[in-house]
């Protein structure tokens, strides 16, 4: 049987936590600005997140989501910039979509979901 | 009633031997371990073969690096078990986004809630992990 897995990135723009949810309001609500990444790219950045697990306490896996919160997303963005700095080309295309993420979730001032 | 429990616990232990030569997998199963050490007293348990008959009937194990499927041909529902963290979800491949496709033990729909007033609210998260994972029973628990 042929399986098709997704890896996706989402910004809640309505509400402020996804941990609390203090807004009361039914998941089909919430919008997500989504962006998508593919197999390749997430084990390129496998190493950078498991670099994520201690300061953000997660434990960031396939088949399961995690969040960045919102006050960590500058400290997300300085370790995956580090991460790309030696990288090879096919790693700093992974951690520049990771990037773009990070720093339109840095512009709007919000968390990130990572579901994989 | 199929034997999914042996079939699940063959597959992963091939896997976990497997992992032995293989660094990259062996980081990811003991991240799963990791896992379930945090949470699975959080976690309700199912009965592998009871779980499998109901939501992936006559589907075989078929490996994917650090999980094992159960999927019926055609159907959408999927039985994701873990190989090292003895811990299972329930997928409704429909669904792309992962972080919205995970249900609850009954194949319900899990990301609200239901307040005692009537209103429905979206779960939060640590809420909706601990109702979309199932610690799989051990042989001598079934």
């Amino acid at each position: 049987m042929e399986y098709t897995h997704h890896y996706f990135l989402s910004i809640p723009l309505n509400v402020r936590d996804l941990n609390v949810l203090e807004e009361e309001i039914p998941w089909e609500d919430i919008q997500f600005e989504e962006f998508e990444i593919d197999g390749n790219d997430y084990n390129n950045l496998f190493d950078l997140f498991c670099q994520y697990d201690k300061p953000f306490d997660i434990l960031i896996d396939e088949y399961e989501e995690e969040i960045i919160p919102a006050s960590g997303v500058q400290l997300a963005i300085e370790m995956a910039e580090r991460y790309a700095a030696d990288a090879t080309p096919e790693v700093k295309a992974s951690t520049g979509k990771l990037l773009a993420v990070l720093r339109r979730a840095k512009e709007l001032g919000k968390q990130v979901l990572l579901s994989f | 009633m199929s034997d999914s429990k042996g079939k699940y616990s063959s597959s992963a232990a091939s896997q976990r031997a497997l992992a032995q030569l293989d660094a990259e997998l062996k980081r990811k199963l003991d991240r799963a371990s990791a896992r379930t050490a945090k949470y699975h007293s959080n976690w309700q348990t199912v009965n592998l073969n009871d779980f499998v008959d109901k939501f992936a009937l006559g589907s075989t194990a078929e490996l994917h690096g650090g999980k094992i499927y159960f999927q019926t041909p055609g159907s959408k529902l999927r039985v994701v078990c873990d190989v090292q963290g003895g811990y299972c979800r329930l997928q409704d491949t429909s669904i792309k986004n992962p972080s919205h496709s995970y249900l609850d033990i009954n194949g319900n729909n899990a990301n609200n809630e239901i307040l005692p007033s009537g209103k429905q609210i979206g779960r939060k998260k640590p809420e909706y992990n601990k109702v979309t994972h199932f610690r799989i029973l051990k042989r001598e628990e079934m």
